[in-house]
């Protein structure tokens, strides 16, 4: 499971926490797009080498192993627009008529955009971190409260 | 949905969190539970926090199931999902169904 984790981050994060490791400073705007155009980069050219799924897997920034030769959640591209900006909208299509299942996450994502219209998957299930449609609970805690928290700092500065 | 089911059906674990969601968007509770579990026994950090957050009972949920709940949230944090780590906090804070999992001490 350590195996798993470690490969997780995408390219463009993974590339920020070195930078931010080796600093010592938060990335600049700057060099958060480069990283990410150049995630992005690397996409088309796996997509060539190993299929829509290679692509998919360098937007996560992880190569298919002996340990996961079929890949897993890790090796997945989890938005599923970033295969349509990664190798285009006819790749995408194309590999969803030949049964890959990283087109078809993304082409099927799409269509279900376009039949059920934004009222449908925006909020809970549009976005990669949004999927799931479930709020956090953070009023549950008083203590939490602008109010509170500012009286708290008032009292410890 | 077909493309989507079908990308899910070869392991494709966010097209089955994904798919999940919209269900629950949908408010058809049951298929968007079934969903979750399978994203989350997929190994999906995400699917399991989605699938703690309804054994819990949140959005409509009939009846929760604290302790299972905990678990999966548990299983989401360790692999480090800040959402299921708020929700069981939350959850520690409140006594629900958290105990079951505290470590011995």
């Amino acid at each position: 499971m350590r195996d798993r984790l470690r490969v997780g981050p995408p390219a463009a994060l993974k590339e920020l926490q070195l930078l931010r490791q080796h600093s010592g400073r938060m990335p600049s705007r700057q060099e958060r797009r480069r990283s990410e155009r150049d995630a992005a980069k690397r996409a088309p050219a796996q997509a060539g080498a190993a299929g829509i799924g290679g692509a998919a897997a360098a937007l996560a920034n992880v190569h298919l192993n002996s340990r996961n030769p079929g890949g897993d959640w890790t090796t997945q591209a989890p938005d599923p627009v970033l295969l349509f900006d990664a190798v285009g909208a006819e790749v995408v299509k194309q590999g969803a008529g030949a049964g890959d299942r990283e087109a078809q996450f993304s082409q099927g994502y799409r269509l279900l955009c376009e039949a059920g219209g934004a009222s449908t998957l925006l909020g809970a299930a549009s976005g990669p971190k949004a999927d799931v449609g479930f709020a956090l609970r953070t009023a549950q805690f008083p203590g939490r409260s602008p109010d509170k928290t500012r009286r708290r700092d008032h009292l410890t500065t | 949905m077909a493309l989507m089911e079908k990308a899910a059906g070869q392991g494709h674990a966010y097209a089955m969190a994904k798919l999940g969601g919209i269900h629950h968007v949908r408010n058809e509770h049951e298929q968007a539970a079934e969903w979750f579990t399978k994203g989350a026994e997929a190994g999906l950090p995400r699917a399991m926090f989605a699938l703690g957050a309804s054994l819990e009972g949140m959005e409509g949920v009939a009846a929760p199931d604290y302790p299972a709940a905990a678990v999966w949230y548990r299983r989401a944090a360790d692999l480090g999902d800040g959402m299921a780590a708020n929700n069981l906090s939350s959850m520690y804070t409140f006594g629900r169904g958290a105990w079951q999992i505290m470590p011995a001490t």
